[in-house]
């Protein structure tokens, strides 16, 4: 890019015959207008993604991901998006499902799939949003789009608060913004099982997002009755490859004894090392984590299954292993998709996610419009669960924006299976700052 | 004490496994003097392996191990070596990084995309390759667990992690040094050229070394594994951690490396045991490792001026377009810029609009990389964290209400202060200690720093609005693309400035030749520091651009590794200039869309950009300037047959093709300091067949074969036997400079023939071609009648060759008794040999296990010449052996080439004074600006002749 003189100059007219620089430049041009006819689609009328007849979904999901992601997401919300056209549609228009396309749970490329899903593929709402990809930039793009998107609720975008946003949680907000809420059910069940006044340490992450989560998880235990004597979030997110540390420190954390409950706060690889360092070390009490419900996880290693035996396992949805008519039914909208479709965490999920949305789609009416939607759903809006038997607990927005749906399911592990504990349970919300220290 | 004891122990595991990557670490640097970021990628790649044959097939361990290990580790070694190592030995810091990088971020990549495809397309009933937590090791499953007192416990995968580590440490340490074969990599890689020199294979021996780091690799990955996740973030991330026990090793030592990983270990389990700091600060004990990365590199830079790392001197990008006038290289851009502009104006629809404001963003990062790197030759791992830190200090004073050009103002000096404060200290310590020290940085900001709530707002981050500026509406997509098309133009022609200003010139002197640009008074330091704080700040400008575009930033939105893949893209496209950084980033950012219609695979593009980098080892210029190169290459085809169309013309056109370095001079737009032999080594690294084809038609080169001077040595009638060597018309340079122009040269066996010659005449030259150091373009060379022109240096020896090279013939780092084992010839018993030579000379059997280094000059020089007189050489040829030495030691080692000679070796000496060798002398030649001048039997030289020889070069 550097200007220099020489002594080719003086013949540029033929230059330009033989090198037909001026070609190149209309070719690009022409490029450009070719591109701009394939590009511009022309401009519809009504709002993005709703004719009379239909409304236009896609998903976004982590269907791989270096930590395992969701697999299955694709199928849940498909299940159940086709059973509601099987069944006439919503308020006169079917759902006309694109599919979900995998973010990797990679923030660049959850922000770009959502570029290429709102611009592109002009849907209306983006069902399942699944996974840690989904960033503030993505929410804040489509809040600004007025997009609706349905996810698990961890994400900050989920829980915008008083500022009620585009992107819901089906289970609300599980972490709200300034620990501000906790779902009581996080600790009643287990606490209620183990007896008022059992002794607890709480396990959390290094990291200053756990540190929130640790505040909320030590009230609901404080708050369920349980006497905590070890809350720290110090276990390293990265390489981590002993545990002594940690597993020392809780093993005296009552007083020079071990407590009666370890509770988890942390990844999965944290959850599995600490537990399997516990069992090493001879501890006999229980243990409770909020994430290693993942039907196949125990078929597949040896070394996970033994390291969490025992532990129980603390649900926001109900678990397959429950049966009854919301599993059922669950399992039945998915076999009519896939026959040989496994019932993975994602599909649980991503299912629930649609159920969801379902629900909001009919409050919103026949007049379909992103204002329309979100004046209504943002407005006042609550998810009916199965009256018979609830697969996941009722959320109301705004509300569900700052705060958690109350509930949980609880199971244990045993051998290489799930054993039902109880199922879904609504203990309420609690403020955090109403629970004694 | 029981806690202690227990933290002990368990942080002895995690510390076995970080030694064994430390070591295989440093086993690479110091052999191949290629610091291997893609270590611990092997590792992962072998690991997933056993994986899929053991838990996937259901092979037995034993069996899953020896394949895994032994078969497919050394595998991809040669694979790796071939395509990546050997092309990369002579390469220049940077060069070598970001190569290893880019095979970072594409093994784990490919080798999940294979397992994949085995799964997807195959149907292979195997695990897919993601989410493997704790999977099984090479012991039992689930582990047994050994309960030694009520507090101390260690199973089954701990022991064979701890038994591991101490038997391979051991094992390997027998290897190099109770071993010929140990003693051979020793001596490679103390002097390389040298051991070539002495009958080592170093092609063979560093091929060697690539097996077994790469089976070290593997095994660590397969014995590792059951303690973390089996999937590639943690093992890139351990790469920091092997680099921070491998530089507490000092990058050099095999034992302090393996010492400085089990610290590492134990110092991670005590400081989470005991220290309660921790407690408050988030991330801290997680950042543990960088920090002490971190600490290692100061440490180092207290104690030594530079970590060893390659000092070959950069080569100066090719400039294709040298020979065109200023419309022309302008015009492609300009038009191409013009069309990016129409088309985001009124054809671009939404989507393509959103890509093209995002990949106008990255243009201005990427930019970033082609200052540090293209200009700086310096590789920065923590561009990423520049962007992260500038737009988040960008999004916390906009939150304080501060104009939006205010904040971005302060956003970019935070970036460039961040930049400043890393490289001060880690400059002095060379490129690969820069690359450590950004990669710890971009680490700690990732853990420690951008976490912190006060800057960050949490998870949350900071929402950026769109302002109007100056009457521009940048919320409007369109217009947005119309300021950051600017902005990216005015940086691409700012960056083109600070090449051609004097601290770009002064960068460019330090990078291709840093000891000239020293002695002319450029301060090395000062002159990169001022480029990598700028290309800091210039990350943070387009960390701000696309915080603007996205509206919103958060600490989580780019990881550290996001920073390498984007190094390897912009490698992909030319990182040496702004064009290849110009479109690398509008098609970093169209990309997903692009490789969305050819497949459906999430891993090629890590593959494509990794490999893109590893292209980098043959092509250092990236696909930009590759095309540049072709269309310059038709170019001048279309040229020539213009000029033979019309006759005549020829002489005032353009010029023609001329090599990369020579056509980057002719333009005048290099700093003097950039001395002629920087241009020859950048010439002979590039051989452009342009070049060559355009050689003979040169006049000032152009000597026919029959152009042998008439008084030269008898070049006749074979001479059988009793000729120990010949050269026949040698020609051979550096690239375009030839310095032998046509040498015929003949030393009998029996006698010794003194070659002389002024400065510069050539004469090192000679003795390189003689001992197969530079390969000659023209010409045999014969060694007692067999032809070895075509023969690797170390196969010269076979055929009786020794060489004593200017700069002594010993292996400064091994001991007397080492070098004397390695010198001595084939045949020769290795233990008698050396008592041998140790009773002739008494002052070496006293200090045989001193290392050569520290030996006199003279009792260097008896080293190395010593082990000959045991089964003398058919030839031996020594360059300048009496150079620095006092006479009379100087008179010791002519005896001994008269003894040589006496006992049948064809001794040739080269010198430039002949006062110490005429005495010595049975033939005389002289040598002048590359030809034998003249040739002639030591009786009939006087002083007048040699006078003349030295005024004039004429006999």
């Amino acid at each position: 890019m550097r200007p220099r003189s020489t002594p080719g100059t003086s013949r540029w007219t033929r230059d330009i015959r033989r090198y037909p620089l001026l070609a190149n430049v209309a070719g690009l041009v022409a490029l450009a207008v070719v591109a701009a006819a394939c590009g511009s689609s022309g401009g519809s009328d009504g709002p993005r993604g709703v004719t009379d007849t239909s409304i236009t979904i896609g998903g976004i999901a982590a269907l791989t991901s270096a930590s395992g992601g969701y697999p299955g997401a694709d199928i849940g919300a498909k299940a159940r998006f086709e059973r509601a056209n099987r069944e006439g549609g919503i308020n006169g228009r079917t759902i006309s499902y694109i599919g979900v396309s995998d973010d990797q749970e990679a923030g660049d490329t959850n922000l770009q799939l959502v570029h290429k899903a709102v611009q592109r593929d002009k849907v209306f709402a983006i069902v399942p949003m699944l996974g840690a990809g989904f960033l503030p930039a993505s929410s804040d793009y489509l809040n600004a789009q007025k997009v609706p998107s349905v996810g698990w609720g961890f994400m900050p975008g989920q829980c915008s608060g008083d500022k009620a946003g585009f992107a819901f949680g089906y289970n609300g907000c599980i972490q709200p913004p300034g620990a501000t809420v906790v779902n009581t059910s996080l600790a009643k069940p287990i606490i209620d099982r183990l007896g008022a006044g059992t002794t607890v340490a709480i396990v959390s992450d290094d990291s200053a997002n756990s540190t929130d989560g640790l505040k909320t998880v030590r009230a609901a235990f404080l708050a369920a009755g349980a006497k905590v004597v070890y809350a720290k979030a110090n276990v390293p997110t990265t390489e981590k490859v002993d545990y002594t540390p940690f597993v020392q420190a809780v093993m005296t954390s009552d007083d020079g004894a071990p407590p009666g409950l370890v509770v988890f706060n942390s990844l999965f690889a944290n959850t599995v090392g600490i537990s399997a360092g516990l069992h090493t070390a001879g501890y006999k009490g229980a243990l409770l984590n909020y994430i290693t419900y993942s039907p196949g996880l125990l078929e597949g290693s040896a070394d996970i299954t033994a390291a969490l035996q025992g532990s129980y396992v603390s649900t926001q949805f109900l678990p397959t292993e429950f049966g009854g008519d919301a599993i059922t039914q669950l399992t039945d909208d998915i076999k009519a998709v896939d026959p040989n479709a496994k019932l993975t965490l994602g599909a649980i999920q991503s299912y629930w996610m649609a159920d969801v949305f379902v629900q909001m789609l009919q409050a919103a009416g026949r007049d379909l419009t992103p204002e329309r939607f979100d004046e209504v759903v943002n407005g006042s809006f609550t998810y009916q669960p199965t009256a018979s038997q609830p697969g996941i607990g009722p959320i109301s927005f705004p509300a569900g924006h700052g705060e958690p749906a109350p509930c949980s399911a609880l199971v244990q592990i045993e051998g290489t299976s799930y054993q039902p504990v109880s199922p879904m349970t609504c203990t309420g919300n609690v403020p955090i700052a109403s629970v004694p220290r | 004490m029981n806690t202690f004891i227990a933290l002990l122990v368990s942080g002895a595991v995690s510390g076995a496994v970080y030694s064994l990557l430390a070591v295989g670490l440093v086993l690479q640097q110091t052999a191949l003097r290629i610091f291997n970021f893609a270590h611990t990628a092997v590792a992962f790649s072998i690991a997933l392996l056993y994986y899929e044959l053991t838990t996937g097939l259901g092979w037995p361990v034993p069996l899953a191990v020896a394949v895994a290990v032994l078969v497919a580790a050394p595998l991809l070694g040669l694979v790796v070596d071939a395509v990546l190592f050997r092309p990369l030995r002579d390469a220049d810091d940077a060069t070598k990084i970001v190569a290893t990088v880019g095979l970072l971020i594409a093994l784990p990549a490919l080798t999940l995309f294979l397992v994949e495809t085995a799964v997807d397309t195959f149907g292979a009933d195997i695990p897919r390759g993601d989410n493997i937590t704790y999977p099984p090791g090479i012991g039992p499953t689930p582990k047994h667990v050994w309960h030694l007192t009520d507090w101390l416990h260690v199973d089954s995968n701990q022991t064979i992690v701890l038994v591991s580590a101490a038997v391979i440490a051991a094992g390997l340490w027998a290897l190099l040094h109770r071993s010929r074969l140990g003693l051979r990599v020793r001596a490679t890689v103390d002097r390389r050229q040298l051991a070539e020199y002495r009958g080592v294979d170093t092609r063979t021996t560093s091929r060697l070394v690539v097996l077994g780091s790469f089976a070290l690799a593997g095994f660590t990955g397969v014995i590792g594994a059951p303690f973390f996740s089996l999937t590639p973030a943690s093992f890139t991330g351990l790469v920091a951690v092997g680099a921070a026990a491998a530089v507490l090793g000092s990058l050099r030592s095999m034992p302090l490396a393996f010492l400085g990983g089990l610290l590492l270990g134990v110092a991670q389990s005590m400081f989470s045991g005991y220290a309660r700091f921790a407690d408050s600060v988030h991330g801290a004990a997680s950042a543990l490792p960088y920090v002490l990365l971190f600490a290692g590199l100061f440490y180092l830079a207290r104690d030594r001026g530079r970590i060893a790392s390659s000092v070959a001197e950069a080569r100066l990008p090719p400039d294709h377009l040298a020979g065109l006038a200023a419309w022309r290289r302008y015009a492609p851009w300009t038009a191409a810029a013009l069309a990016l502009y129409l088309f985001a104006q009124f054809g671009a629809d939404d989507y393509w609009l959103t890509l093209i404001v995002q990949g106008l963003a990255f243009c201005m990062i990427f930019l970033s990389f082609v200052l540090v790197t293209g200009l700086g030759g310096m590789v920065s791992l923590a561009q990423a964290a520049f962007v992260t830190f500038a737009a988040l200090v960008f999004g916390l004073c906009l939150s304080h209400g501060l104009p939006f050009l205010l904040a971005a103002l302060i956003g970019v000096a935070a970036a460039a202060l961040l930049g400043a404060v890393v490289a001060v200290p880690a400059l002095r310590l060379g490129g690969l200690a820069l690359a450590l020290a950004t990669l710890a940085l971009a680490l700690v900001g990732d853990t420690v720093l951008f976490p912190w709530e006060a800057l960050s707002n949490g998870e949350y981050g900071w929402t950026i609005p769109r302002p109007t500026l100056l009457g521009l509406d940048l919320a409007d997509d369109r217009v947005l693309a119309g300021v950051l098309l600017a902005l990216v133009a005015l940086a691409c022609a700012a960056i083109g400035a600070l090449r051609d200003s004097p601290s770009g010139h002064a960068v460019t002197a330090v990078r291709s030749a840093p000891a000239a640009a020293t002695s002319v008074g450029i301060s090395a330091a000062w002159a990169k520091l001022r480029i990598f704080t700028v290309s800091a700040a210039v990350a943070g400008l387009g960390g701000i651009m696309l915080a603007t575009v996205n509206q919103s930033v958060s600490h989580t939105s780019l990881d550290a590794m996001t920073g390498l893949g984007w190094l390897a893209v912009v490698v992909l496209f030319g990182i040496r200039r702004p064009a290849g950084a110009v479109v690398a980033g509008l098609f970093f950012a169209a990309s997903p869309e692009i490789l969305s219609h050819v497949t459906s695979s999430t891993r090629i593009r890590d593959i494509l950009f990794g490999l893109g980098a590893i292209q980098l080892a043959k092509a250092p210029d990236g696909i930009v300037t590759q095309i540049s190169g072709a269309l310059a290459g038709a170019r001048r085809r279309a040229q020539r047959r213009a000029r033979l169309d019309t006759p005549g013309d020829g002489a005032g056109g353009a010029v023609p093709a001329r090599a990369p370095g020579v056509g980057a001079h002719a333009d005048g737009s290099e700093p003097a300091a950039v001395g002629g032999l920087a241009a020859a080594r950048d010439l002979a690294a590039v051989r452009d067949p342009e070049v060559d084809a355009s050689m003979p038609g040169d006049p000032l080169t152009t000597t026919g074969p029959g152009d042998a001077r008439a008084d030269g040595p008898a070049v006749g009638p074979a001479v059988g036997p009793a000729v120990g060597l010949r050269l026949r018309g040698v020609r051979a340079g550096y690239g375009a400079v030839e310095v032998l122009r046509g040498i015929d040269l003949v030393v009998r066996r029996g006698a010794v023939t003194v070659l002389l010659g002024a400065n510069g005449a050539g004469k090192s030259t000679v003795c390189a071609v003689i001992a197969g150091g530079l390969a000659p373009t023209a010409g045999a060379i014969e060694l007692a009648g067999a032809d070895v022109t075509a023969l690797p240096a170390h196969r010269r020896v076979g055929h009786g060759l020794a060489f004593a090279p200017e700069s002594r013939g010993v292996f400064p780092a091994l001991t007397v008794t080492e070098n004397l084992a390695l010198a001595l010839p084939r045949g020769v018993d290795a233990s008698g040999g050396v008592a041998a030579v140790l009773d002739r000379f008494p002052a070496l059997a006293a200090r045989r296990r001193v290392a050569a280094g520290n030996l006199s000059g003279g009792e260097q020089q008896m080293l190395a010449l010593a082990p000959m007189l045991l089964d003398p050489p058919r030839v031996l040829v020594a360059d300048e052996p009496c150079l620095g030495l006092a006479p009379r030691i100087s008179a010791r080692v002519l005896e001994l080439f008269a003894e040589l000679a006496a006992a049948g070796t064809a001794v040739l000496v080269v010198e430039e004074k002949a006062r110490h060798v005429l005495d010595l002398a049975d033939e005389v030649a002289f040598l002048d600006l590359g030809r034998v001048a003249w040739s002639r039997a030591a009786g009939d030289v006087d002083r007048d002749t040699l006078a003349d020889a030295y005024l004039t070069g004429a006999p």
